[in-house]
């Protein structure tokens, strides 16, 4: 007997254990006499991370799949729960470590919540433009490793080699990180911009801009990137409601919801931008939702840089020994991956009594389980990566 | 319709339901209505708040657990897709004795299958009627549920690292120079 494949009616127990030890049950039922389980992951290129996917599949085509997570799991919630409120800070930037500086904001807009402290507005924009660029950085990522994912590798050397590094610079340069940032402090920032440093944003956007054109080229119109992106792993408008999906997998599937749009926070009702919409909720429109949002934050930013006032960077907010008072506070802000919600209880004391983080990633992966079915195992990767996840969040 | 007709609302058809009453007057909360419901009746009053609300969209549900009030409190967030700014807040109290457990959302949203399976996981509270609730980020046979108050860790390998063979110095002591 083919351990892999049992012959018809054998509960795939047998199977199961041999791929990935007793205690791991998938909720595939039993496998028919032309299907087999596949183990992709944890250690595969195109899993972004530590993810594993048991794929049922009967000959290439995909009839189940049930992914297994928690291998970086580190336990964040439990972590702050030993932390001084800033000190949590450091931790939410090992959360989502692709845009750090957006899950920075959504725990200070938590704790500032029960604080009552008020931001000031130059603190504010300083927090949109390097949102912004974060959340450029973020969707760079994506359309790089992307396109590596189904077989294109040059978009990736330059949006991941050059244009992000350019942003990783900038954004180095106000916080002194590449990546952890610890830069968005509770009140406000924790440094205001070095000289000359909107300047080179500035230029920064111009060059984006161009870019985005030269991608279009490579990546956008390839008919080979088309075939392999258009009508497939379709996610349905209400499917994605349903799974909670929030965001840009969201909007690809042509539901307007953004929350800097719809529920401004910060100063995000001042700007004058687009909310990107998809139709198909197809990965074309997943990858194509996130390249017109580049655009869109370019906007912001230039509108930021041009508005950005003189001014205090850190609202009144005690040096040490910052004891919210008791409460609970529930703050989301617009991630690159969709909703990111910091959900947090004070008892009054130096450490949170609870942190939940609302973890895009976590949410959107679910729904994987879904649309994977009836795709070949090649359109696994192309789904995978369009979903855009980043496993720290998943795991935490 | 604002929040306290929305929780009136409830409140008629749910006889049960109430406002989260505040733990102290000077509570600070979230600018949206809280509606606590006992824990039996959660998935009858979500089915109500999807289909006849139009909260459609389950924003995140958890956990906390409150050990000197010896109670669990399930908190569920919902908002609506076309008013993201409408957001309502659905609490239950679990007993923290014996096998805690509540109807699951999982058939309504299916947001709430794995992250059900996440409070299952670090509170050990069970749903009924979850199509697979096993744990989702810790393995099986975790000892415990790290999120309640009461867990204490169980020392492993990774506290001591000369049982995976590191050098003694590189073990930190614990101890300040």
């Amino acid at each position: 007997m083919n351990p892999l494949n049992p012959p018809a009616g054998v509960i795939n127990a047998t199977a199961d254990s041999i791929l990935s030890g007793p205690s791991f049950e998938t909720k595939m039922e039993r496998l028919s006499e032309t299907e087999m389980l596949l183990n992709m992951g944890p250690q595969h290129p195109s899993t972004h991370g530590v993810l594993r996917v048991v794929l049922k599949l009967d000959g290439e085509v995909v009839t189940g799949a049930m992914p297994d997570v928690g291998y970086l799991h580190r336990g964040v919630e439990k972590l702050s729960e030993n932390r001084l409120y800033p000190q949590v800070i450091v931790l939410t930037d090992r959360d989502d470590y692709l845009c750090a500086m957006l899950n920075n904001w959504a725990y200070c807009l938590a704790v500032e919540q029960l604080l009552k402290v008020e931001v000031p507005a130059r603190a504010e924009y300083i927090r949109v433009l390097v949102g912004e660029l974060n959340r450029i950085a973020s969707h760079l990522v994506l359309i790089g490793t992307f396109g590596i994912d189904i077989g294109a590798f040059t978009p990736f050397l330059y949006a991941f080699g050059r244009e992000r590094e350019m942003i990783l610079d900038l954004l180095d340069q106000v916080s002194g990180a590449r990546i952890t940032y610890n830069y968005i402090r509770i009140g406000g920032v924790m440094a205001d911009l070095p000289a000359g440093w909107t300047e080179k944003a500035g230029k920064f956007v111009a060059h984006m801009r161009a870019c985005l054109k030269e991608y279009d080229d490579l990546l956008t119109y390839n008919p080979i990137f088309l075939d392999r992106t258009r009508g497939v792993g379709i996610l349905s408008k209400e499917s994605a409601v349903s799974y909670g999906v929030a965001g840009p997998n969201l909007r690809a599937s042509g539901v307007p919801l953004d929350l800097r749009k719809m529920a401004p926070y910060g100063v995000y009702g001042k700007f004058d931008f687009e909310m990107a919409l998809g139709k198909n909720g197809d990965c074309f429109d997943r990858y194509l939702v996130r390249r017109n949002e580049i655009e869109q934050s370019l906007r912001i930013i230039e509108q930021a840089l041009e508005a950005l006032p003189a001014g205090d960077i850190l609202g009144k907010v005690p040096k040490a020994n910052i004891r919210p008072p008791a409460g609970e506070a529930y703050a989301h802000i617009e991630g690159a991956r969709g909703w990111l919600g910091v959900y947090l209880i004070s008892d009054g004391s130096l450490q949170p009594y609870r942190m939940h983080v609302r973890a895009p990633s976590f949410i959107s992966l679910a729904v994987l389980q879904e649309i994977l079915k009836g795709w070949k195992v090649a359109d696994v990767v192309a789904i995978l990566g369009s979903i855009d996840i980043v496993l720290g969040e998943v795991d935490r | 319709m604002d929040d306290a007709q929305l929780v009136e609302r409830i409140a008629e058809r749910f006889g049960e339901a109430r406002e989260v009453p505040l733990p102290d007057p000077k509570w600070l909360r979230p600018d949206a209505p809280q509606v606590k419901v006992p824990a039996e009746r959660v998935a009858e009053v979500a089915r109500y708040l999807k289909n006849e609300l139009g909260f459609d969209l389950l924003d995140f549900l958890t956990a906390v657990d409150w050990l000197k009030e010896n109670r669990f409190e399930m908190v569920y967030c919902f908002t609506k897709t076309a008013e993201p700014k409408s957001r309502l807040f659905l609490k239950a109290d679990l007993p923290r004795e014996g096998e805690p457990g509540l109807p699951s959302l999982a058939g309504l949203y299916k947001a709430a299958d794995w992250q059900e399976r996440e409070v299952f996981d670090l509170f050990g509270i069970r749903f009924e009627g979850h199509p697979h609730l096993k744990r989702i980020l810790l393995w099986e046979g975790y000892p415990g549920h790290p999120l309640r108050k009461d867990y204490v860790h169980v020392p492993d390998k990774y506290d001591n690292g000369s049982e995976i063979g590191l050098p003694k110095s590189a073990v930190p002591s614990g101890e300040h120079k």
